[in-house]
C-alpha cells in the first residue's frame, strides 16, 4: 500500500504457466461470486448466505462500491424486519437495540482489518460512516455516543500511522461533528482538537492536514467562544509567532500555506472571512510590513527558495491592496524578486511573466 | 570425532574476538574443516563480555609490565613506541553491588546504526534470532557544565526552545546541506578539518559545534577531524535517524553487545561442524616445506596441528612468527586511547526516556564531554538495566578518550562524575559502585583497504586488522572478514555467498 514518501512500483513479476493458471481460477471464482451476489439481489434474497459472499467479494476487492451497496440493502432489510417485530409486540425495544447493536459491531469489526490493509479506500470508510449513523438513527444517545467515542479511539490509531492520511484527518472532522451534535448530547471539542493538532504537528511539521484542521478550528473556536476584536488579535499574534517559529525551514511548503492562510488577514478581498475581520487599515499595513521584513530575513539563508520570494511578492502585493499602489522602490524589488522566482521556479516562468505584466500595467 | 592431530585442516582460526568469529560464521555452512581455538576460559576476545570477577582478574592479568603470558608479549609496529599501560579497579566502600555473575561487563560496547552494512548482514546470515537488539536513544553534549540533549531531526529542533531563531536556522541548513549533498565523497582526502567546515561554510555558531560533533561520533579535536570523513558520519546518523522507529538511529545487541554477536557467529561455526577449544593459545607456527603447502601450529597444550592456513589477530599469533609482516600493506598506526567502566548506583532514568509514546525505551544513550578547545572529547556511553548487563537500579558508563598523558584517567573519571551530578533526579544520589581504568592502543581510522595482511611469502600466516577504536561499529570489519574468507575458500569462493545463507531446519521439525 503507498505511502507517503514511498515510490508506488507496479511489481510486474515474471510469471510461470503455474502462477499464471492460478489467477485463472481465482478471476472465474471472483466472476462467479459476482454474478451469484446480482442474482441474489435481484431475487430480493438478502440473506445470510448473500452477505458472507459480499464479505468475500469485498476481501479481495474493497474498491468495488456496489457491493457495499448490497450489503447495505442487507442490513437495512434486517433492521426493518427489527423494527416490525417491535411494532408487532414480537421484540422489546432494548432487545431490539441490543441487535442491531450486535449487527452494527460485527461489521466494524469485519471492515477493521481491511481498512489496515486499504487505508485510503472511500468506500470502506464511507460504510464505517453509514454503519455508525445507524447507530445514531435506532440507538439511544447514550448507545450511539458510544460507538463514536470507539471511531475516535480508531481515526486516532490510524492516524498515528500515518499521520498525514486526509482521509483520516476528513473522517475525524465528521466523527468530531457527531460527537459534538445535540442528538449525542454534545459539547464543544475544538480546543482539545487544536491541541491535537499542535502535539501532531510537532511530530511531523509538513502535516498539510494539520495545518488545515488547525485553521478550520480556529475560526471554530473562535464563534464559539465569542471572541470580541481584541481577543480574536491576541490568537492572531499567537498562530504568526507559531509559524515564525516554524519557519526556520523555509523550504517546506506545508507551513507557507499556514503563513498565506494567516495572510488572508490582512488582504482587503478576503479578511472578512479570516479569523480577525475587525483589524483596522493602519493595522494591517503594519502587520503586512513585520511580515515582509520577516521574510526578507530568510533570505540570508534560504536564498534558493522559492517559497521565500514567493511570500515576499504576496506581502507586497497586499501592501500594495492596502495602500493603494506600491513605491517606485517596492517595484523595483518586486521587479528583482520576480526574476528570481522565473530563475528558481522555471515550470511555472509563465505564470510569473504574467504577474510582471499586471503589476506593470496597475502601476501605469 | 576426528583426532586434532591427524590430517590436515583447512584453516585454524585464532581468537573468538569478533573479526574471527564472523569468519567462522561465513564460512559455517562450507564443509571445510575448521579448528576454532582461544587462549581465554571464554568467548569473545577483545570484543568479550566479563563478569565482574572476570574483569578484575583480566585488569589484573595486565597490570604491571603489561606481559600477559609467558609465551606473549605485546607487540607493537612500530617498534619506537613503548606499550605504557595504566591498569586500575575501584571499588566504593559502599554496599550495593550485585552478585558478581549479575554483571556482563563489555569490553568493546559499539552501538550499530541502521543505516549501516552490518545489521543487514546479520540478518542474512540467519544469527539475528539470536540476539535481541535494543534501542540506543538520544545523544547528549556536556558542555559549559550544562548536560543537554542533542536534536536529531527537523521536529526536535523545532520544539527546542534552548536554541536561538538563528541557531535552528543554521541546524537546519546543515540538515539539508547533508542529506542533499556528497562531501562524504572527499572523506579521507584531508581537504579541510570539520571545524573550518562547521565555521565556513555552514557558518554554525561555535557554541553548537560540540553537538554536531557528537553525532559524527569523531574522536578527535574538530581542528583535526577531516570534514569528509564527518560529513560521511554525520549523514549516516541523520537517515539512521527513525528508521527503525521515532527516535532510533541504532541499536545493541543485549547481554553485551558486540560479545553476544561473537558468541552467536561461534554457535554457528560449531553448528556447521567446526572444533572449538577454549582455553588453548597457539605457541608456536613452524612453515613447512613450500610444496606442502602447510603450517605445523603448536597449541599451548603441546598439540600439533597440520594446517593450510592460520588465521588470528595480532595479539592471538605468537610473536616470533610475525617477524617479518608485510609492511607495504596498510596498517593504520595504533594510537593510546584511555578506557574506563564504572557502575552506577542508580538507574539514571533521564537518559533513558522514549522519544514518543509508541517508540521503543532506549537502554543506551550517548554523552560527548566537551572539554573545550584543543582537547579531545570524552565518549560516555551509558547502558540502562534493559541491556541485562547489570541488576535492576544500576546502570553502566564506558568512557574512552583518545589521550594517552597520565590524567586521562583524572579526565574520564570527572567526566563521569560531571554526569552523575547533572543527571541526578530528586534525592537520588548516584555514585560510583566498582570501576575499572585500562589503556589500549587501536588504530583511529579503519584500514584504507581491505587487502590482507600476512606474514609469511607462501600466505599461510594471516593476521586480521585490529578494528578502530568507535563508539559505533565500523563496516570495515565486513571488509576484512570477507577477504580472508575469499582466500581460504580460492575459487570456490564463487559457490557461495558471503554471509548469506538460508534458514536451517529445525531439527526438532525434522521427521
Amino acid at each position: 500500500m503507498a505511502s507517503h514518501g514511498v515510490p508506488r512500483s507496479a511489481t510486474r513479476e515474471q510469471r510461470s504457466v503455474e502462477a499464471r493458471q492460478k489467477e485463472l481460477r481465482e478471476i472465474e471464482q471472483y466472476q462467479s461470486l459476482v454474478t451469484e451476489i446480482r442474482q441474489g439481489v435481484e431475487k430480493k434474497d438478502l440473506s445470510p448466505e448473500l452477505l458472507d459472499k459480499t464479505s468475500a467479494l469485498l476481501k479481495k476487492n474493497p474498491e468495488y462500491y456496489t457491493i457495499w451497496n448490497v450489503r447495505r440493502l442487507i442490513f437495512a432489510n434486517e433492521f426493518d424486519n427489527l423494527v416490525n417485530q417491535v411494532q408487532n409486540q414480537h421484540l422489546e425495544e432494548d432487545k431490539k437495540q441490543s441487535q442491531v447493536l450486535d449487527i452494527i459491531n460485527h461489521d466494524l469489526y469485519f471492515l477493521f482489518p481491511l481498512l489496515l490493509e486499504y487505508p485510503k479506500c472511500y468506500w470502506i470508510w464511507n460504510h464505517r460512516l453509514w454503519l455508525l449513523n445507524q447507530g445514531s438513527f435506532y440507538l439511544t444517545p447514550g448507545g450511539a455516543r458510544a460507538l463514536w467515542d470507539d471511531e475516535l479511539t480508531l481515526v486516532s490509531k490510524m492516524l498515528t500511522r500515518d499521520s498525514r492520511n486526509f482521509h483520516g484527518w476528513g473522517y475525524r472532522r465528521t466523527v468530531i461533528e457527531k460527537l459534538e451534535s445535540d442528538e449525542l448530547n454534545g459539547q464543544s471539542l475544538s480546543r482539545a482538537e487544536y491541541n491535537y493538532t499542535t502535539k501532531m504537528i510537532g511530530q511531523n511539521l509538513s502535516n498539510f492536514s494539520a495545518w488545515h484542521t488547525r485553521s478550520r478550528l480556529i475560526l471554530k473556536i473562535l464563534n464559539e467562544e465569542n471572541a470580541d476584536a481584541v481577543e480574536r488579535k491576541q490568537m492572531l499574534d499567537e498562530e504568526l509567532k507559531l509559524i515564525h517559529k516554524a519557519l526556520f525551514d523555509p523550504y517546506d511548503q506545508s507551513l507557507w500555506f499556514y503563513h498565506q492562510n494567516l495572510m488572508s488577514n490582512f488582504d482587503p478581498d478576503t479578511c472578512q472571512k479570516a479569523m480577525a475581520p475587525g483589524l483596522s487599515q493602519a493595522e494591517k499595513v503594519a502587520y503586512v510590513q513585520e511580515e515582509r521584513e520577516f521574510v526578507e530575513d530568510l533570505i540570508e539563508d534560504a536564498a534558493d527558495s522559492k517559497w521565500v520570494y514567493q511570500a515576499l511578492m504576496d506581502c507586497v502585493l497586499i501592501e500594495g491592496k492596502l495602500t493603494g499602489g506600491l513605491s517606485a522602490e517596492m517595484n523595483k524589488n518586486v521587479q528583482t524578486w520576480l526574476e528570481k522566482l522565473k530563475e528558481l521556479d522555471p515550470l511555472r516562468s509563465g505564470r510569473w511573466a504574467d504577474v510582471q505584466h499586471t503589476i506593470l500595467r496597475r502601476t501605469v | 570425532m576426528e583426532s586434532l592431530t591427524e590430517g590436515v585442516w583447512d584453516a585454524v582460526i585464532s581468537g573468538t574476538s569478533l573479526p574471527q568469529s564472523l569468519l567462522a560464521l561465513a564460512l559455517s555452512r562450507t564443509d571445510l574443516k575448521v579448528i576454532h581455538v582461544d587462549r581465554n576460559s571464554y568467548y569473545g576476545g577483545v570484543d568479550a563480555g566479563l563478569s565482574l570477577k572476570e574483569a578484575e582478574a583480566w585488569v589484573e592479568a595486565r597490570k604491571g609490565t603489561g606481559k600477559v603470558f609467558p609465551a606473549l608479549t605485546w607487540l607493537t609496529v612500530t617498534a619506537s613506541s613503548s606499550e605504557s599501560v595504566e591498569y586500575g579497579i575501584f571499588k566504593a566502600e559502599q554496599s550495593g553491588l550485585g552478585l558478581a555473575r549479575a554483571y556482563t561487563i563489555s569490553l568493546k560496547p559499539q552501538i550499530i546504526y541502521a543505516k549501516s552494512r552490518f545489521l543487514p548482514s546479520l540478518v542474512s546470515s540467519q544469527i539475528h534470532t539470536q540476539l535481541e537488539f535494543q534501542a540506543v536513544g538520544a545523544f547528549w553534549v556536556f558542555s559549559d557544565g550544562e548536560l543537554k540533549k542533542i536534536p536529531s531531526n527537523r521536529e526536535d529542533v523545532f520544539a527546542d526552545d534552548s536554541l536561538s531563531v538563528r541557531d535552528k536556522r543554521r541546524l537546519m541548513g546543515l540538515l539539508r546541506h547533508v542529506l542533499e549533498n556528497n562531501d562524504d565523497e572527499t572523506a579521507g582526502t584531508r581537504q579541510e578539518s570539520l571545524k573550518i567546515k562547521l565555521q565556513g561554510q555552514l557558518r554554525i555558531p561555535e557554541n553548537l559545534e560540540a553537538a554536531i560533533q557528537a553525532l559524527t561520533l569523531t574522536t578527535d579535536t574538530t581542528v583535526n577531524v577531516d570534514s569528509g570523513v564527518a560529513m560521511a558520519r554525520l549523514k549516516r546518523h541523520l537517515l539512521s535517524t527513525g528508521y527503525f522507529g521515532p527516535g532510533l538511529a541504532a541499536v545493541i545487541a543485549k547481554y553485551g553487545g558486540t560479545s553476544e554477536i561473537a558468541q552467536v557467529a561461534c554457535r554457528a561455526g560449531a553448528v556447521g561442524g567446526f572444533v572449538y577449544l577454549l582455553g588453548h593459545g597457539i605457541e608456536s607456527i613452524r612453515a613447512e616445506s613450500a610444496e606442502e603447502n602447510l603450517v605445523q601450529v603448536k597449541l599451548s597444550d603441546g598439540t600439533q596441528i597440520s594446517t593450510r592456513r592460520i588465521v588470528g589477530m595480532e595479539d592471538d599469533l605468537p610473536s616470533d612468527s610475525l617477524a617479518s609482516l608485510n609492511t607495504s600493506q596498510d596498517t593504520a598506526p595504533p594510537h593510546p586511547v584511555s578506557h574506563s567502566i564504572s557502575i552506577i548506583s542508580s538507574r539514571l532514568g533521564s537518559f533513558f526516556t522514549s522519544a514518543s509514546d509508541t517508540g521503543p525505551v532506549p537502554a543506551v544513550s550517548i554523552v560527548l564531554v566537551d572539554r573545550g578547545q584543543g582537547q579531545a572529547p570524552v565518549y560516555l556511553q551509558i547502558h540502562s538495566e534493559d541491556t541485562g548487563e547489570c541488576p535492576t537500579g544500576q546502570c553502566i558508563i564506558y568512557a574512552s578518550t583518545v589521550q594517552s598523558n597520565p590524567s586521562a584517567q583524572h579526565t574520564l573519571k570527572s567526566s563521569v562524575d560531571h554526569i552523575l551530578t547533572a543527571a541526578s533526579e530528586n534525592e537520588d544520589n548516584p555514585v560510583v559502585l566498582w570501576s575499572i581504568h585500562y589503556q589500549s592502543n587501536e588504530p583511529l581510522t579503519a584500514p584504507q583497504s581491505s587487502a590482507l595482511l600476512f606474514h609469511d611469502d607462501y600466505k599461510r600466516i594471516f593476521q586480521l586488522p585490529k578494528r578502530p577504536h568507535d563508539v559505533a561499529l565500523d563496516d570495515s570489519v565486513l571488509d576484512s572478514v570477507k577477504a580472508m574468507w575469499q582466500e581460504i575458500l580460492g575459487e570456490r569462493s564463487a559457490e557461495y555467498d558471503f554471509l548469506r545463507f538460508e534458514e536451517r531446519p529445525d531439527p526438532n521439525e525434522e521427521e
